[in-house]
């Protein structure tokens, strides 16, 4: 049993932490980021500013 | 404040070095960004979709469900969205989100009364707009079987008018009282004075908005002089004997 104080599981846990908080970002990015942007530019070129 | 930012930027800049340091950690990061990008493109997809093409988006600030439902049965709820008509500018949108956080519309009475240019309607019912795009699911053979009303006597009469006051020949009123279809039907709003439009017939009076479908009170609200009074008139509608008058000589162009 590998000891959960150990180097190797630091590494891990924040690996584990920054990917989760990637994957989020990129979620958010594509998700509601790009439908915004495509909405606002949809609407910009159909109506204007 | 600023001790914590610059500690918050320290982390970053350390969490960089770390990440360049442990290679296998880096791909897991990057893997896992790529991930949540696809996974956010139905994501985005979805909301796009609702805030274009789906009139509640709508309705969550401007409070108008009985628009909805009224433009749901016409037959543009089937092939035209809310932007199609209502040409939005992207500015309105940041302002009427502060206006929806704080100070919500409660009636529909809160909701100045959308503008609908006559080039909206031109779009798909005058030959002249045949090139300008729409944003809906009509297609483009269903578009070109739209009724377009060039050549219809009455349509060309009253949109070539200089005025919305028709003479006392015509069944207007004395120059006293003038008022304007939407005026006399009793909305709330003055109408300016200026060319008779599509909406002054075809958009509904004030909260029965949507209703496409051209009626008498519209005729009467500035014909009412000609009206027949007599008893074999008095139950006639006015389309009764010029609804040929307005879909005379209208087309339908001949799909490709």
């Amino acid at each position: 049993m590998s000891d959960p104080s150990s180097p190797v599981a630091g590494i891990w846990r924040r690996t584990l932490g920054l990917a989760l908080v990637a994957f989020i970002l990129g979620f958010l990015t594509t998700g509601p980021g790009i439908g915004q942007v495509r909405f606002l530019w949809l609407a910009y070129h159909h109506a204007g500013f | 404040m600023f001790a914590r930012i610059r500690s918050i930027i320290a982390y970053l800049q350390g969490t960089r070095v770390w990440l360049f340091a442990h290679p296998a950690s880096l791909g897991v990061v990057v893997g896992a960004l790529l991930c949540g990008s696809l996974a956010g493109l139905p994501a985005g997809d979805e909301m796009f979709t609702y805030m274009w093409a789906d009139p509640r988006f709508c309705d969550d600030c401007h409070v108008h469900d009985y628009a909805n439902k009224a433009w749901a049965r016409s037959v543009h709820g089937q092939l035209t969205t809310c932007h199609d008509c209502h040409r939005v500018p992207i500015r309105h949108y940041p302002k009427n989100l502060v206006l929806a956080l704080f100070d919500r519309p409660q009636t529909p009475e809160d909701i100045p009364r959308p503008e609908v240019k006559m080039v909206i309607c031109e779009q798909c019912h005058l030959k002249s707009g045949a090139e300008e795009p729409l944003t809906g699911p009509m297609p483009d053979n269903l578009r070109g079987l739209v009724v377009r009303v060039d050549d219809s006597p009455l349509h060309k009469l009253h949109l070539g008018a200089k005025g919305r006051t028709p003479s006392l020949y015509e069944g207007g009123k004395p120059e006293t009282e003038h008022p304007a279809p939407a005026e006399a039907a009793g909305s709330p709003e003055e109408v300016a004075e200026g060319k008779i439009e599509c909406l002054d017939c075809h958009g509904g009076l004030h909260l029965e908005v949507h209703r496409f479908t051209a009626t008498s009170e519209a005729c009467v609200a500035c014909h009412e002089g000609i009206r027949p009074a007599d008893e074999s008139g008095r139950g006639l509608s006015c389309l009764d004997c010029h609804a040929r008058g307005f879909l005379g000589g209208s087309t339908v162009a001949v799909a490709e």
